[in-house]
């Protein structure tokens, strides 16, 4: 049967799953730091919409990846999608998510795991989930993660030589491409 | 000669780059065997596309082939990137939506209810009712259209002309329909954030009703034209076989996981829309003319996908009230801080949107999941081992619009 977000937190605890770090409400999710504590709302705003995200540690995410496919009570077979945020020019970090979905359950889940800026290596999840591939391989090229130990990390949508990452807030457009004028 | 002493005096297969991995040898069918001990061979590198006529669009696969036999294949994309994603982060959410028109532009409608339910998702705005309705209608005619490209074409690359043109005449219709209601006639922007851009003209909805008549005494021809023709079957049946597993494990969604015989359809388990309150069977794949997972499966879902579609429009038709079409939404949206997942069921698979707002009117984050690109990506696996004509009718089964795979 379907579960709510609350029990699937609840069974990780119990479960002791590795790299769980909280649970953080749509707003916080969308926060560059999803940490820091929220201004407090207006009387009378409804919300915040949207969903629930689990903040997890990202050097242990396919271990927590393994444990959410395998547990009984969570069975998260399906890695819909894997992708990465830049949340702010000037933030530290990226954000990189990871959407679930059990269809033993019926239930979905949303992961987001930071990595500096600095140094945006995560371990890939194609081990676990073989159709993180390409995904990953996305992620990477748009945003500059390094999926380590990733079995072809080339890049899949941009050129072999394409310099930079579109989906990085601080990326210039280039004014020229092998000759083409882009202006 | 017997086997064995064949065996004896053919010189050993070529071994692909890569030996050792059993990927690329993958299981022998019967007849393969003798193909493999006869001929002396030396693998070839052979490049389907971009411009290749089943390939549906700008889609390069390097095929690895020893003499007839695939060994290898590795998709190349990116000739129709058009930046969706990053330019879904530069203009505002309304903006964007004539965006989402252009990724599977065969099934625009249902992009736009993805983008729209993704958006309304993070918003937390309620639809009115009829416009729900209308929703609904509009995605399962459109489905109904996608499939017929789908069934049609799919006809086409395994050298069947004639369903084709027979699919066209009926989505001719369909396209007619969508064009008295909002104009165009493949990228509509219609279904819009907060509900639908206008109401449906007068004699909309029996006009629709009409159509569906018709169709399903065209839908009994179509089957009868392609489903049982022998050339058909014995091109698609055994061929390019998904097991569930992986299906599940490779993120496949659509008719690619059902065709496997997995019973999974988001209208149905992750309902949204009107979809809980119409009765609808989920098609699944059951290896009626091989092993459940082949080509043929999948051919088939589509097609019993069509008549699931119609009597899904005829309780529409039955249930649909008067009301609003449009929520009670400001003209510039804003969309309060947020983050979200929002998936729906495509004529090809899980459309999913991510949506990241912080409280402006310009996304941050647009990540648009196409579930041609999901579907595309477990190609790799599915064609080792199989004949090089096989090819065409595995990349024909999987149905991708390479605007989406791209996007």
């Amino acid at each position: 049967m379907a579960k709510s977000f609350e029990q699937i937190v609840e069974r990780l605890k119990t479960v002791g799953a590795p790299g769980v770090i909280a649970a953080i409400d749509p707003e916080q999710a969308s926060k560059p730091d999803p940490l820091a504590p929220a201004p407090p709302r207006k009387e009378g705003t409804k919300g915040p919409f949207g969903d629930p995200h689990l903040l997890v540690e990202a050097k242990r995410v396919p271990e927590l990846l393994a444990v959410l496919r395998d547990d009984p009570e969570l069975r998260f077979e399906m890695l819909v999608d894997v992708t990465g945020v830049d949340y702010a020019k000037e933030a530290a970090n990226l954000g990189v998510i990871y959407a679930l979905l059990s269809l033993s359950h019926r239930t979905r889940l949303c992961l987001r795991a930071d990595v500096p800026k600095a140094d945006p290596r995560v371990p890939t999840a194609c081990a676990v989930h073989p159709g993180a591939n390409w995904h990953e391989r996305e992620a990477g090229e748009m945003l500059g993660l390094v999926f380590e130990g990733h079995p072809d990390p080339r890049n899949i949508l941009l050129g072999d030589d394409w310099v930079g990452w579109p989906l990085r807030k601080d990326y210039e457009f280039p004014v020229e491409y092998h000759g083409i004028s882009c202006v | 000669m017997s086997d064995e002493a064949r065996a004896a005096t053919a010189p050993p297969r070529a071994v692909p780059p890569g030996a050792g991995d059993e990927r690329w040898i993958g299981e022998l069918r019967p007849g393969e065997r003798e193909v493999l001990l006869d001929v002396k061979t030396q693998d070839m590198e052979v490049n389907m596309g971009p411009q290749h006529p089943s390939t549906h669009g700008v889609l390069r696969v390097l095929l690895r082939a020893d003499g007839e036999i695939v060994t290898g294949a590795q998709p190349h994309l990116g000739y129709l990137h058009r930046c969706a994603e990053k330019i879904g982060e530069s203009v505002e959410f309304l903006q964007y939506l004539p965006y989402t028109d252009r990724y599977d532009y065969l099934a625009a409608m249902n992009n736009n209810l993805g983008y729209s339910m993704a958006v309304e998702h993070v918003m937390g705005v309620e639809i009115p009712e009829r416009a729900q309705w209308i929703r609904t209608i509009f995605a399962e005619l459109n489905r109904i259209g996608s499939h017929l490209i789908s069934f049609g074409t799919y006809g086409l690359d395994i050298g069947a002309f004639t369903p084709f043109f027979y699919a066209f005449r009926e989505r001719e219709w369909i396209m007619a329909l969508f064009e008295k209601v909002c104009g165009a006639r493949l990228t509509y922007s219609y279904i819009r954030i907060g509900g639908v851009f206008n109401d449906l003209p007068e004699g909309w909805l029996e006009e629709l009703g009409r159509f569906l008549d018709v169709f399903e005494t065209k839908w009994a021809e179509y089957n009868d034209l392609l489903s049982y023709n022998h050339i058909f079957v014995e091109r698609t049946k055994n061929v390019g076989i998904l097991p569930p597993e992986k299906a599940i494990a490779w993120g496949c969604t659509g008719p690619m996981l059902r065709g496997s015989g997995v019973r999974w359809d988001l209208r149905k388990d992750l309902p949204y829309a009107m979809y809980p309150r119409l009765e609808f069977d989920v098609c699944v794949g059951q290896g009626r003319m091989g092993t459940v997972g082949d080509c043929w499966d999948r051919y088939f879902v589509r097609l019993l996908e069509m008549k699931e579609s119609v009597r899904i429009l005829r309780q529409c038709l039955r249930q649909i009230g008067p009301g609003p079409v449009m929520a009670d939404i400001p003209k510039t949206i804003r969309i309060p801080a947020g983050a979200g997942y929002v998936g729906v069921e495509n004529p090809r698979g899980e459309l999913g949107h991510y949506i990241v707002s912080d409280g402006g009117k310009i996304a941050r984050r647009c990540r648009v999941r196409g579930p041609s690109f999901c579907n595309l990506s477990i190609l790799p696996e599915l064609m080792p081992g199989t004949m090089l004509a096989d090819a065409v009718a595995i990349i024909g089964s999987v149905d991708i619009v390479v605007g989406e795979t791209d996007r």
